[in-house]
Protein backbone atom coordinates (compact mmCIF):
# COMPACT_ATOMS: atom_id res chain seq x y z
CA UNK A 1 0.00 0.00 0.00
CA UNK A 2 2.65 2.41 1.10
CA UNK A 3 5.06 1.51 -1.68
CA UNK A 4 2.22 1.95 -4.15
CA UNK A 5 1.74 5.54 -3.01
CA UNK A 6 5.46 6.23 -3.27
CA UNK A 7 5.65 4.72 -6.74
CA UNK A 8 2.65 6.64 -8.07
CA UNK A 9 4.04 9.88 -6.66
CA UNK A 10 7.44 9.29 -8.26
CA UNK A 11 5.75 8.63 -11.60
CA UNK A 12 3.63 11.74 -11.18
CA UNK A 13 6.76 13.77 -10.39
CA UNK A 14 8.43 12.70 -13.64
CA UNK A 15 5.28 13.06 -15.74
CA UNK A 16 4.44 16.52 -14.44
CA UNK A 17 8.03 17.67 -14.88
CA UNK A 18 8.12 16.50 -18.51
CA UNK A 19 4.71 17.91 -19.36
CA UNK A 20 5.58 21.26 -17.81
CA UNK A 21 8.94 21.84 -19.48
CA UNK A 22 8.22 20.34 -22.87
CA UNK A 23 4.57 21.18 -23.48
CA UNK A 24 3.12 23.76 -21.11
CA UNK A 25 6.20 25.98 -21.27
CA UNK A 26 5.48 26.53 -24.94
CA UNK A 27 1.92 27.75 -24.47
CA UNK A 28 1.49 31.50 -24.27
CA UNK A 29 -0.55 34.24 -25.82
CA UNK A 30 0.58 37.65 -26.88
CA UNK A 31 -1.27 40.74 -25.74
CA UNK A 32 0.20 44.10 -26.75
CA UNK A 33 3.21 42.31 -28.10
CA UNK A 34 4.05 40.71 -24.78
CA UNK A 35 3.31 37.23 -23.54
CA UNK A 36 0.58 37.73 -20.98
CA UNK A 37 0.54 34.52 -19.01
CA UNK A 38 2.40 31.35 -18.22
CA UNK A 39 0.91 27.92 -17.66
CA UNK A 40 2.08 26.71 -14.25
CA UNK A 41 0.41 23.35 -13.70
CA UNK A 42 3.18 21.63 -11.75
CA UNK A 43 1.98 22.77 -8.27
CA UNK A 44 -0.49 19.89 -8.66
CA UNK A 45 2.30 17.55 -7.61
CA UNK A 46 2.64 19.23 -4.20
CA UNK A 47 -1.12 19.59 -3.82
CA UNK A 48 -1.89 15.88 -3.94
CA UNK A 49 0.96 14.51 -1.85
CA UNK A 50 -0.41 12.44 1.08
CA UNK A 51 -1.86 14.21 4.12
CA UNK A 52 0.76 12.85 6.48
CA UNK A 53 3.65 14.37 4.52
CA UNK A 54 5.55 16.60 6.98
CA UNK A 55 6.10 20.21 6.11
CA UNK A 56 9.86 19.83 5.71
CA UNK A 57 9.39 17.01 3.21
CA UNK A 58 6.90 19.14 1.27
CA UNK A 59 9.38 22.00 1.04
CA UNK A 60 12.30 19.77 0.06
CA UNK A 61 10.28 17.99 -2.63
CA UNK A 62 9.03 21.36 -3.88
CA UNK A 63 12.57 22.63 -4.03
CA UNK A 64 13.71 19.57 -5.99
CA UNK A 65 10.87 19.77 -8.53
CA UNK A 66 11.27 23.53 -8.80
CA UNK A 67 15.01 23.39 -9.47
CA UNK A 68 14.50 20.75 -12.15
CA UNK A 69 11.87 22.93 -13.83
CA UNK A 70 14.07 25.99 -13.43
CA UNK A 71 16.78 24.36 -15.53
CA UNK A 72 14.52 24.97 -18.50
CA UNK A 73 13.62 28.56 -17.67
CA UNK A 74 15.63 31.70 -17.10
CA UNK A 75 16.33 33.08 -14.57
CA UNK A 76 16.98 30.14 -12.23
CA UNK A 77 15.24 29.77 -8.89
CA UNK A 78 11.80 31.26 -9.56
CA UNK A 79 9.83 28.04 -9.68
CA UNK A 80 11.79 26.51 -6.82
CA UNK A 81 11.18 29.56 -4.65
CA UNK A 82 7.46 29.53 -5.32
CA UNK A 83 7.16 25.78 -4.72
CA UNK A 84 9.04 25.94 -1.40
CA UNK A 85 6.63 28.65 -0.31
CA UNK A 86 3.71 26.48 -1.43
CA UNK A 87 5.03 23.53 0.58
CA UNK A 88 5.26 25.78 3.61
CA UNK A 89 1.68 27.09 3.39
CA UNK A 90 -0.03 23.81 2.38
CA UNK A 91 -0.58 22.53 5.96
CA UNK A 92 -2.27 25.83 6.87
CA UNK A 93 -4.63 25.64 3.92
CA UNK A 94 -5.39 22.01 4.76
CA UNK A 95 -6.25 22.83 8.35
CA UNK A 96 -8.29 25.82 7.14
CA UNK A 97 -10.36 23.55 4.88
CA UNK A 98 -10.51 20.58 7.28
CA UNK A 99 -13.89 18.82 7.43
CA UNK A 100 -15.57 18.47 10.82
CA UNK A 101 -14.26 14.99 11.52
CA UNK A 102 -10.74 15.67 10.24
CA UNK A 103 -8.75 13.96 7.52
CA UNK A 104 -7.90 10.31 7.17
CA UNK A 105 -4.13 10.56 7.48
CA UNK A 106 -3.53 7.59 5.18
CA UNK A 107 -5.21 9.31 2.25
CA UNK A 108 -4.19 12.08 -0.12
CA UNK A 109 -6.10 15.30 -0.84
CA UNK A 110 -7.33 14.19 -4.27
CA UNK A 111 -10.61 14.76 -6.04
CA UNK A 112 -11.62 11.16 -5.65
CA UNK A 113 -11.00 11.10 -1.89
CA UNK A 114 -12.28 14.52 -0.92
CA UNK A 115 -14.95 15.29 -3.51
CA UNK A 116 -15.06 17.73 -6.37
CA UNK A 117 -16.12 20.85 -4.53
CA UNK A 118 -13.57 20.48 -1.79
CA UNK A 119 -10.78 19.86 -4.29
CA UNK A 120 -11.72 22.83 -6.48
CA UNK A 121 -11.59 25.13 -3.45
CA UNK A 122 -8.35 23.62 -2.17
CA UNK A 123 -6.46 23.68 -5.47
CA UNK A 124 -7.72 27.16 -6.36
CA UNK A 125 -6.40 28.64 -3.11
CA UNK A 126 -3.02 26.95 -3.43
CA UNK A 127 -2.63 27.78 -7.11
CA UNK A 128 -3.54 31.41 -6.53
CA UNK A 129 -0.95 31.66 -3.76
CA UNK A 130 1.60 29.97 -5.97
CA UNK A 131 1.09 32.17 -9.03
CA UNK A 132 1.02 35.35 -6.95
CA UNK A 133 4.22 34.42 -5.16
CA UNK A 134 5.82 33.40 -8.45
CA UNK A 135 5.11 36.67 -10.26
CA UNK A 136 6.06 38.75 -7.23
CA UNK A 137 9.36 36.92 -7.10
CA UNK A 138 9.82 37.45 -10.80
CA UNK A 139 9.20 41.18 -10.62
CA UNK A 140 11.34 41.32 -7.46
CA UNK A 141 9.46 44.41 -6.26
CA UNK A 142 5.87 45.38 -5.65
CA UNK A 143 6.33 48.49 -7.76
CA UNK A 144 4.71 46.59 -10.63
CA UNK A 145 1.76 45.45 -8.55
CA UNK A 146 -0.78 45.88 -11.36
CA UNK A 147 1.26 43.80 -13.76
CA UNK A 148 1.81 41.20 -11.07
CA UNK A 149 -1.91 40.98 -10.34
CA UNK A 150 -2.83 40.83 -14.01
CA UNK A 151 -0.34 38.08 -14.75
CA UNK A 152 -1.37 36.24 -11.60
CA UNK A 153 -5.02 36.24 -12.61
CA UNK A 154 -4.53 35.23 -16.25
CA UNK A 155 -1.95 32.55 -15.42
CA UNK A 156 -4.08 31.29 -12.58
CA UNK A 157 -7.12 30.86 -14.82
CA UNK A 158 -5.25 28.98 -17.53
CA UNK A 159 -3.21 26.83 -15.14
CA UNK A 160 -6.31 25.95 -13.15
CA UNK A 161 -7.98 24.58 -16.28
CA UNK A 162 -4.96 22.37 -16.93
CA UNK A 163 -4.89 21.11 -13.34
CA UNK A 164 -8.58 20.21 -13.45
CA UNK A 165 -8.16 18.48 -16.80
CA UNK A 166 -5.28 16.50 -15.35
CA UNK A 167 -7.34 15.48 -12.34
CA UNK A 168 -10.35 14.51 -14.46
CA UNK A 169 -8.28 12.47 -16.87
CA UNK A 170 -6.17 10.54 -14.38
CA UNK A 171 -8.41 10.84 -11.31
CA UNK A 172 -5.81 9.37 -8.94
CA UNK A 173 -6.93 8.00 -5.61
CA UNK A 174 -3.75 8.67 -3.61
CA UNK B 1 23.80 21.05 21.29
CA UNK B 2 20.65 20.05 23.09
CA UNK B 3 19.30 23.57 22.94
CA UNK B 4 20.19 23.72 19.25
CA UNK B 5 18.08 20.62 18.61
CA UNK B 6 15.29 22.14 20.64
CA UNK B 7 15.51 25.26 18.57
CA UNK B 8 15.28 23.22 15.39
CA UNK B 9 12.33 21.22 16.70
CA UNK B 10 10.52 24.47 17.34
CA UNK B 11 11.47 26.53 14.33
CA UNK B 12 12.74 23.82 11.98
CA UNK B 13 10.07 24.42 9.37
CA UNK B 14 10.60 28.14 9.32
CA UNK B 15 14.38 27.73 9.19
CA UNK B 16 14.08 25.29 6.30
CA UNK B 17 11.79 27.72 4.49
CA UNK B 18 14.20 30.61 4.96
CA UNK B 19 17.18 28.48 3.97
CA UNK B 20 15.61 27.15 0.76
CA UNK B 21 14.17 30.53 -0.21
CA UNK B 22 17.60 32.02 0.39
CA UNK B 23 19.10 29.59 -2.09
CA UNK B 24 16.39 30.41 -4.62
CA UNK B 25 16.86 34.17 -4.24
CA UNK B 26 20.60 33.76 -4.69
CA UNK B 27 19.98 31.80 -7.87
CA UNK B 28 17.56 34.39 -9.20
CA UNK B 29 19.84 37.30 -8.51
CA UNK B 30 22.79 35.50 -9.97
CA UNK B 31 21.24 34.27 -13.17
CA UNK B 32 18.79 37.13 -13.64
CA UNK B 33 20.25 40.60 -13.94
CA UNK B 34 23.89 39.65 -14.22
CA UNK B 35 23.18 36.98 -16.79
CA UNK B 36 25.95 34.86 -15.41
CA UNK B 37 27.15 31.86 -17.28
CA UNK B 38 25.17 29.65 -14.94
CA UNK B 39 22.78 28.82 -17.72
CA UNK B 40 25.36 27.78 -20.25
CA UNK B 41 28.05 26.33 -18.07
CA UNK B 42 26.47 24.45 -15.23
CA UNK B 43 23.22 23.29 -16.73
CA UNK B 44 24.13 23.88 -20.30
CA UNK B 45 24.90 20.88 -22.37
CA UNK B 46 22.44 18.34 -21.06
CA UNK B 47 19.49 20.70 -21.04
CA UNK B 48 20.41 22.22 -24.37
CA UNK B 49 20.79 18.81 -25.89
CA UNK B 50 17.34 17.90 -24.61
CA UNK B 51 15.92 21.14 -25.92
CA UNK B 52 17.50 20.57 -29.28
CA UNK B 53 16.06 17.08 -29.47
CA UNK B 54 12.62 18.42 -28.68
CA UNK B 55 12.84 21.23 -31.17
CA UNK B 56 13.94 18.66 -33.73
CA UNK B 57 11.02 16.41 -32.87
CA UNK B 58 8.67 19.29 -33.31
CA UNK B 59 9.49 19.90 -36.93
CA UNK B 60 8.93 17.53 -39.77
CA UNK B 61 11.99 15.67 -40.92
CA UNK B 62 11.49 16.55 -44.57
CA UNK B 63 10.90 20.16 -43.73
CA UNK B 64 14.12 20.18 -41.76
CA UNK B 65 16.11 19.17 -44.81
CA UNK B 66 14.41 21.79 -46.91
CA UNK B 67 15.23 24.46 -44.38
CA UNK B 68 18.85 23.35 -44.25
CA UNK B 69 19.09 23.69 -48.02
CA UNK B 70 17.47 27.09 -47.95
CA UNK B 71 19.80 28.21 -45.22
CA UNK B 72 22.85 27.10 -47.14
CA UNK B 73 21.63 29.03 -50.16
CA UNK B 74 20.90 32.05 -48.01
CA UNK B 75 24.34 31.96 -46.43
CA UNK B 76 25.87 32.08 -49.87
CA UNK B 77 23.62 34.96 -50.81
CA UNK B 78 24.58 36.85 -47.67
CA UNK B 79 28.24 36.22 -48.36
CA UNK B 80 27.85 37.71 -51.81
CA UNK B 81 26.15 40.91 -50.61
CA UNK B 82 28.14 44.07 -51.27
CA UNK B 83 28.15 44.95 -47.55
CA UNK B 84 29.87 41.68 -46.83
CA UNK B 85 32.82 42.54 -49.04
CA UNK B 86 35.79 44.67 -48.30
CA UNK B 87 36.25 46.79 -51.35
CA UNK B 88 39.85 47.19 -52.49
CA UNK B 89 39.69 49.85 -55.13
CA UNK B 90 43.16 50.65 -56.27
CA UNK B 91 43.15 53.92 -58.16
CA UNK B 92 46.58 53.30 -59.60
CA UNK B 93 45.80 50.52 -61.98
CA UNK B 94 42.00 50.46 -61.65
CA UNK B 95 42.25 46.92 -60.43
CA UNK B 96 39.21 46.21 -58.32
CA UNK B 97 39.42 43.37 -55.86
CA UNK B 98 36.79 42.55 -53.33
CA UNK B 99 37.68 40.41 -50.33
CA UNK B 100 35.45 38.79 -47.82
CA UNK B 101 34.74 41.19 -44.97
CA UNK B 102 31.85 39.39 -43.34
CA UNK B 103 30.85 35.78 -43.56
CA UNK B 104 27.74 34.21 -42.12
CA UNK B 105 27.10 31.10 -40.08
CA UNK B 106 23.59 29.68 -40.28
CA UNK B 107 22.06 28.63 -36.95
CA UNK B 108 18.76 27.64 -35.41
CA UNK B 109 17.26 29.00 -32.22
CA UNK B 110 16.69 26.11 -29.83
CA UNK B 111 15.56 27.86 -26.67
CA UNK B 112 14.56 31.36 -25.71
CA UNK B 113 13.31 33.44 -22.86
CA UNK B 114 10.72 35.83 -24.14
CA UNK B 115 9.07 36.84 -20.99
CA UNK B 116 11.08 39.39 -19.12
CA UNK B 117 13.07 42.53 -19.54
CA UNK B 118 16.30 40.72 -20.27
CA UNK B 119 15.58 38.28 -23.03
CA UNK B 120 18.12 35.80 -24.29
CA UNK B 121 18.22 33.11 -26.94
CA UNK B 122 20.22 29.91 -27.20
CA UNK B 123 21.37 28.92 -30.68
CA UNK B 124 22.81 25.64 -31.83
CA UNK B 125 26.19 26.89 -33.02
CA UNK B 126 29.15 27.47 -30.75
CA UNK B 127 32.90 27.77 -30.55
CA UNK B 128 33.38 24.62 -32.59
CA UNK B 129 31.68 26.35 -35.53
CA UNK B 130 33.62 29.58 -35.16
CA UNK B 131 31.14 31.58 -33.14
CA UNK B 132 32.72 34.09 -30.76
CA UNK B 133 31.52 36.49 -28.11
CA UNK B 134 30.41 39.83 -29.53
CA UNK B 135 29.30 38.64 -32.94
CA UNK B 136 26.02 39.94 -34.27
CA UNK B 137 23.06 37.71 -35.04
CA UNK B 138 20.68 38.64 -37.84
CA UNK B 139 17.77 37.10 -39.65
CA UNK B 140 16.60 37.83 -43.16
CA UNK B 141 14.26 40.63 -42.18
CA UNK B 142 16.15 42.29 -39.36
CA UNK B 143 18.59 41.92 -36.51
CA UNK B 144 18.19 39.48 -33.63
CA UNK B 145 20.92 40.15 -31.07
CA UNK B 146 24.54 39.83 -30.09
CA UNK B 147 26.36 36.70 -28.92
CA UNK B 148 27.04 37.01 -25.19
CA UNK B 149 28.66 33.70 -24.49
CA UNK B 150 29.63 30.54 -26.29
CA UNK B 151 30.21 26.97 -25.28
CA UNK B 152 31.52 24.33 -27.60
CA UNK B 153 28.28 23.63 -29.43
CA UNK B 154 25.87 26.33 -28.26
CA UNK B 155 25.83 30.09 -27.82
CA UNK B 156 23.80 32.46 -25.74
CA UNK B 157 22.55 35.54 -27.58
CA UNK B 158 21.44 38.75 -25.88
CA UNK B 159 18.30 39.58 -27.83
CA UNK B 160 17.70 43.12 -29.04
CA UNK B 161 14.65 42.77 -26.79
CA UNK B 162 16.95 43.15 -23.81
CA UNK B 163 17.31 46.30 -21.76
CA UNK B 164 21.09 45.92 -21.97
CA UNK B 165 21.22 45.69 -25.74
CA UNK B 166 22.76 48.64 -27.61
CA UNK B 167 22.95 48.65 -31.40
CA UNK B 168 24.32 51.42 -33.55
CA UNK B 169 21.70 52.32 -36.16
CA UNK B 170 21.52 54.85 -38.97
CA UNK B 171 18.44 56.72 -40.14
CA UNK B 172 17.98 56.90 -43.89
CA UNK B 173 15.94 60.05 -44.30
CA UNK B 174 13.35 60.49 -47.01
CA UNK B 175 14.47 64.09 -47.28
CA UNK B 176 17.98 63.31 -48.36
CA UNK B 177 18.83 64.89 -51.68
CA UNK B 178 22.13 64.99 -53.56
CA UNK B 179 22.64 68.55 -52.23
CA UNK B 180 21.65 67.94 -48.65
CA UNK B 181 22.46 64.76 -46.80
CA UNK B 182 19.91 64.35 -44.06
CA UNK B 183 20.96 60.88 -42.94
CA UNK B 184 22.13 60.42 -39.36
CA UNK B 185 22.77 57.73 -36.82
CA UNK B 186 21.88 56.90 -33.23
CA UNK B 187 21.65 54.06 -30.77
CA UNK B 188 18.87 51.48 -30.78
CA UNK B 189 17.78 50.44 -27.28
CA UNK B 190 14.83 48.53 -25.92
CA UNK B 191 12.70 49.10 -22.85
CA UNK B 192 10.72 46.36 -21.26
CA UNK B 193 7.51 46.56 -23.23
CA UNK B 194 6.31 45.65 -26.66
CA UNK B 195 8.28 43.13 -28.67
CA UNK B 196 7.48 45.02 -31.85
CA UNK B 197 9.03 48.32 -30.86
CA UNK B 198 12.42 49.64 -29.88
CA UNK B 199 13.64 53.14 -29.12
CA UNK B 200 16.17 55.09 -31.11
CA UNK B 201 18.14 57.50 -28.96
CA UNK B 202 20.93 60.01 -29.42
CA UNK B 203 19.45 61.68 -32.51
CA UNK B 204 19.84 65.44 -31.94
CA UNK B 205 16.60 67.42 -32.07
CA UNK B 206 17.85 69.82 -34.71
CA UNK B 207 17.99 66.87 -37.03
CA UNK B 208 14.79 66.37 -39.00
CA UNK B 209 13.41 62.88 -38.84
CA UNK B 210 9.96 61.81 -39.89
CA UNK B 211 7.66 58.86 -39.48
CA UNK B 212 8.41 56.27 -42.14
CA UNK B 213 12.17 56.85 -42.31
CA UNK B 214 14.12 53.62 -42.69
CA UNK B 215 16.45 52.41 -39.93
CA UNK B 216 19.43 50.35 -41.03
CA UNK B 217 22.51 49.10 -39.21
CA UNK B 218 25.23 51.74 -39.34
CA UNK B 219 28.22 49.46 -39.76
CA UNK B 220 30.07 51.34 -37.01
CA UNK B 221 30.61 48.18 -35.00
CA UNK B 222 32.07 44.78 -35.73
CA UNK B 223 28.81 43.08 -34.98
CA UNK B 224 26.67 43.99 -37.97
CA UNK B 225 27.44 44.80 -41.60
CA UNK B 226 26.37 48.18 -42.86
CA UNK B 227 22.87 48.56 -44.24
CA UNK B 228 21.06 45.56 -42.81
CA UNK B 229 17.40 46.46 -42.18
CA UNK B 230 16.25 47.07 -38.59
CA UNK B 231 12.88 48.73 -39.01
CA UNK B 232 11.12 52.00 -39.76
CA UNK B 233 10.24 54.97 -37.59
CA UNK B 234 6.80 54.35 -36.18
CA UNK B 235 6.23 57.50 -34.16
CA UNK B 236 8.17 60.42 -32.70
CA UNK B 237 6.53 61.15 -29.35
CA UNK B 238 8.73 64.20 -28.57
CA UNK B 239 12.01 64.77 -26.85
CA UNK B 240 13.95 62.33 -24.75
CA UNK B 241 12.95 62.67 -21.06
CA UNK B 242 16.56 62.27 -19.91
CA UNK B 243 18.55 63.90 -22.67
CA UNK B 244 16.18 66.69 -23.60
CA UNK B 245 18.19 67.82 -26.60
CA UNK B 246 17.57 64.49 -28.28
CA UNK B 247 14.53 63.06 -30.06
CA UNK B 248 12.59 60.20 -28.53
CA UNK B 249 11.88 57.92 -31.47
CA UNK B 250 9.87 54.71 -31.57
CA UNK B 251 11.05 52.22 -34.16
CA UNK B 252 8.80 49.46 -35.46
CA UNK B 253 11.05 46.44 -35.87
CA UNK B 254 10.93 44.83 -39.27
CA UNK B 255 11.36 41.32 -37.89
CA UNK B 256 9.80 39.41 -35.04
CA UNK B 257 12.64 38.63 -32.61
CA UNK B 258 10.33 36.53 -30.45
CA UNK B 259 9.45 34.02 -33.11
CA UNK B 260 12.54 33.97 -35.26
CA UNK B 261 13.80 30.43 -35.84
CA UNK B 262 16.53 30.59 -38.45
CA UNK B 263 19.30 33.09 -37.88
CA UNK B 264 22.72 33.96 -39.23
CA UNK B 265 25.73 34.82 -37.11
CA UNK B 266 27.82 37.60 -38.57
CA UNK B 267 31.51 36.82 -38.53
CA UNK B 268 33.91 39.60 -39.45
CA UNK B 269 37.07 38.59 -41.17
CA UNK B 270 39.62 38.12 -38.40
CA UNK B 271 42.54 39.88 -40.00
CA UNK B 272 40.52 42.93 -41.02
CA UNK B 273 38.99 43.12 -37.56
CA UNK B 274 42.43 43.08 -35.96
CA UNK B 275 43.63 45.75 -38.37
CA UNK B 276 40.64 47.90 -37.57
CA UNK B 277 41.08 47.45 -33.83
CA UNK B 278 44.75 48.37 -34.04
CA UNK B 279 44.11 51.49 -36.01
CA UNK B 280 41.36 52.57 -33.65
CA UNK B 281 43.55 52.00 -30.62
CA UNK B 282 46.75 53.59 -31.89
CA UNK B 283 45.14 56.26 -33.99
CA UNK B 284 46.99 54.94 -37.00
CA UNK B 285 50.30 56.57 -36.13
CA UNK B 286 52.08 53.33 -35.57
CA UNK B 287 55.15 52.93 -37.71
Amino acid sequence: MNSKIILSNVLRFVLILLVQVFILKRIWLEVDGRPSFQVLAYPLFLMILPFKMPRIALMLLGFLLGILIDLFYTPMGLHAGALVFLGYVRPWILSFLAPRDGYNMNHSPTMKRMGRNWFLKYSAILLLLHTFFYFSLEAFTFAYIYEILWQTLTSFAISFIFIIIFMLVFNPED
Amino acid sequence: MGSLLQLFARFGNLLTLLFLEGICLMLIVQSGPKQKDVWLNSTGLAVNAANEKISWLRSYVGLQQQVADLKAANTLRHNAQPEARYDNVLVKDTLRISDTLYSYIAATVISRSIYGANNTLIINRGGAHGVEKGMGVICDKGIVGIVADTSRYFSKVISILNTKSRVSASVISQKTTPEKNNDTFGVLVWENGSSEEANLTDIPRYHEVQVGDTILTSGYSFAFPKGHPIGIIKSIPGSDPVKTSMHAIKVGLSNDPIRVQHVYIVKMDKQKKEDLLRIEKDGGYEQ
